[in-house]
């Protein structure tokens, strides 16, 4: 299937998309209420989706191509009628369906989203690239090598038709302008990065059917679940895996059940070593027992360290490091006794805009969108490389597996080399 | 919706109690943050920023949201307006200095209210303000929304036994209690110390809601009269106190705006969803209950 044609309606955006293409690439706030706009409402000018797999993530998904004005929600596939109850009161304008087969056979489809549990990806994304779809899946590709390999070899036969995989960091404006300092040498020498995801949850899901039940608890089943570092660690290591520019060496797990003793045997709580060839390593933990300081990702150097959270990030620099001219007008915030500088993305133009660059930001988006936005960027400008290909989600599921695998096991897992071919 | 919400679940599987309760505070958040007047991502704050300018496609369920506020600002005859945001922010400044507005403020900010300037467009789920200005604010109503949802979700999962509540001012139940007997939630004085616990008058609540609405609270005295934040959406003042209102009926929607409604001036109540309408004015240290029961034969046993 070949990529959508230039339309009149994408045509007169494109004029604007190249200016746009560059803020998006520097990572760039937008400013206030300068979205695409167009006259058209041809039919035709958007993509008509569908989503496989309604559960709590597939609703945000829902909810994303909803709101995008190049996307359409056209149908929402559950196998489970409770779901299709709540989509179509959530979205009644798109159609319902109970089986898949029928979405990939309806030929306005053109993109499916895939937003099952994680085991059930392979079977789906297969069938859908055979079938000529563009192809969204959400991370990890699957649960074990062998799977995400033929997810992998079967997005890339599949020339012409886009394969993206919801590893969100990638897409995400804050992350990729906070890419741009790092790549640029604002940390100094790294030296290491820490990342953490903290939130009280028992992870397990209710339902007054048993059958539903034990079909929507399939994280806290070992034999098809990658446990915490897999099915949301992953998101971090590959941030780590995008800002150090290369593939880690090992990893050394731990991980128990600290508090949730219901009689699951994934680990509640988790940490995770993984040596970088620089010896840039990164320590990961994440629990499901304590919210404390929920999720960040800190970056350390010998000039300067760079903390993400949500859709900000700070410099916070060492004493020694030189000077850099756009600091002495940057905000400001104290961390105790650390001070922060506010890496504000597009301060400058916003200021001379009017708006002010301190305040939250009002197209403050969920990095969900950004990710679909630059699925039907490329879509309806395309052909490109999408920045998270099947390689790169590929090579971090693999890290995601074996350090599952290192978690569960207690031990160190050295990559090889074969592990990452497709 | 910076606001407290807790959760009673009776049953025989805790852990599933547990992860039931989850699932439904979960969707309380995920509701507070799509319908947040404050946070300028919500889709409320889309909506108020383009629907002067263009017809708005919105979820079904938020759809399904607005029409219900339609549904309640017609059955309130228009005492339930979600379209006061200028003038609850007016009388909000003016709590803080202690002074009520000015007539010629008030008219100022009444121009750019009124539920009617709201269009809603059935066939294809969109919004349009026929009015530049305008802004509807769903504090009023988003908290009983989510209890409803919420509700839904743990009756979805199984549960048969719970108390829902939000603030202390929206509450839901279902079911009975452990011991079989209705869940009693006591009305509380709001000009005595909470750790008084003082209640006036007390609830039964069996299957059904309950929503509270006070003049005291974030009220201020210019007088020795004392103003809260319940505003009239006709005249553009705030109810004086000393006033309580409480209403039951099965939706912690229509509770929440009926129980607002009667407080911002309504009066009187027969709205067929409620089973109890209450309107308590304080005389010295006794309250004066006005009590309506629109319809009888939901109440509770």
């Amino acid at each position: 299937m070949f990529r959508n044609r230039l339309s009149r309606r994408n045509f007169l955006k494109k004029s604007s998309f190249g200016t746009l293409s560059g803020v998006l690439a520097a990572g760039e706030r937008i400013p206030l209420d300068q979205p695409f706009s167009s006259s058209s409402s041809k039919a035709d000018d958007v993509i008509k989706c569908g989503l496989i797999g309604f559960g709590e993530w597939g609703r945000e998904i829902a909810k994303t191509i909803h709101e995008l004005e190049d996307t359409e929600l056209t149908v929402i596939c559950d196998h489970f009628p409770l779901m299709l109850r709540r989509a179509q009161r959530e979205f009644p304008q798109a159609a319902r369906e109970l089986e898949y087969q029928k979405v990939l056979d309806n030929p306005e489809i053109r993109a499916i989203f895939i937003a099952t549990p994680t085991h059930m990806h392979r079977e789906l994304v297969v069938a859908a690239l055979e079938a000529g779809k563009h192809v969204y899946c959400e991370a990890p590709l699957a649960h074990t090598i062998e799977d995400a390999r033929a997810i992998a070899q079967a997005a890339k036969k599949a020339q012409g038709q886009i394969f993206q995989t919801g590893l969100l960091y990638r897409t995400e404006p804050q992350y990729r302008s906070v890419y741009g300092f790092i790549r640029s040498g604002a940390l100094g020498k790294a030296s290491m990065s820490r990342s953490q995801w903290h939130y009280k949850d028992s992870w397990r899901r209710a339902s007054s059917s048993g059958e539903r039940e034990r079909a929507l608890n399939w994280r806290l089943d070992d034999s098809i679940s990658l446990g915490l570092i897999g099915e949301v660690g992953i998101q971090q290591i590959d941030t780590n895996m995008w800002m150090n520019g290369t593939r880690p060496v090992s990893v050394t797990g731990f991980g128990n059940v600290m508090f949730w003793n219901d009689g699951r045997n994934v680990a509640d709580t988790v940490q995770a070593l993984i040596q970088f060839p620089g010896g840039e390593n990164m320590m990961f933990d994440a629990s499901l027992v304590s919210g404390f300081d929920a999720k960040y990702d800190l970056y350390f150097g010998s000039d300067s360290t760079i903390i993400l959270r949500d859709n900000k990030a700070w410099m916070f620099k060492e004493v020694d490091a030189p000077l850099l001219g756009w600091e002495v007008y940057a905000r400001k915030d104290k961390f105790y006794k650390e001070t922060g500088i506010a890496l504000l993305a597009n301060a400058t133009k916003l200021e001379s805009l009017g708006q002010d660059p301190t305040a939250d930001d009002p197209n403050a988006k969920a990095p969900i969108y950004h990710a679909i936005q630059a699925f039907a960027d490329n879509f309806n400008y395309g052909p490109f490389e999408p920045v998270v290909n099947y390689q790169v989600a590929f090579d971090a599921t693999v890290v995601a597996i074996k350090a599952n695998e290192a978690i569960r096991t207690g031990t160190k897992i050295e990559f090889k080399p074969e592990w990452f071919e497709i | 919706m910076a606001t407290r919400f807790e959760l009673v679940l009776w049953g025989p599987d805790r852990v599933a109690m547990q992860s039931a309760g989850e699932m439904a505070l979960r969707e309380v958040d995920r509701i507070g943050k799509r319908f947040s007047f404050y946070d300028p991502a919500s889709e409320l704050s889309r909506l108020n920023r383009q629907a002067a300018k263009r017809d708005m496609v919105v979820a079904g369920d938020f759809f399904e949201l607005l029409l219900a506020c339609d549904d309640l600002h017609s059955s309130t005859d228009g005492f339930f307006d979600p379209t006061i945001g200028p003038l609850m922010k007016l009388w909000h400044t003016s709590a803080e200095r202690k002074k009520q507005p000015t007539s010629s403020a008030i008219q100022k900010a009444l121009n750019v209210t009124g539920w009617k300037h709201v269009m809603l467009d059935k066939r294809n789920y969109s919004v349009r303000f026929d009015k530049e200005g305008l802004q509807i604010d769903l504090g009023g109503i988003a908290k009983g929304w989510a209890i409803d949802e919420a509700i839904n979700i743990l009756l979805e999962a199984g549960v048969s036994h719970a108390l829902l509540h939000g603030g202390t001012s929206s509450v839901r139940s279902i079911g009975v209690q452990e011991d079989q007997k209705s869940w009693i939630v006591g009305i509380q004085d709001p000009y005595v110390p909470p750790d008084a616990a003082q209640w006036f008058s007390t609830v039964s609540l069996r299957d059904s809601a309950l929503s509270v609405s006070a003049v005291h609270g974030k009220s201020f005295l210019q007088n020795d009269i004392e103003f809260g934040h319940v505003l009239n959406p006709k005249s553009g003042m705030a109810r004086t106190g000393p006033h309580v209102s409480w209403v039951t009926g099965s939706s912690a929607v229509v509770c929440d705006a009926w129980s607002t409604a009667l407080l911002a001036g309504h009066g009187v109540c027969s709205e067929p969803r409620l089973e109890i309408a209450c309107l308590a004015q304080k005389n010295g240290t006794q309250w004066d209950i006005e009590s309506f029961k629109p319809n009888p034969s939901l109440l509770s046993s």
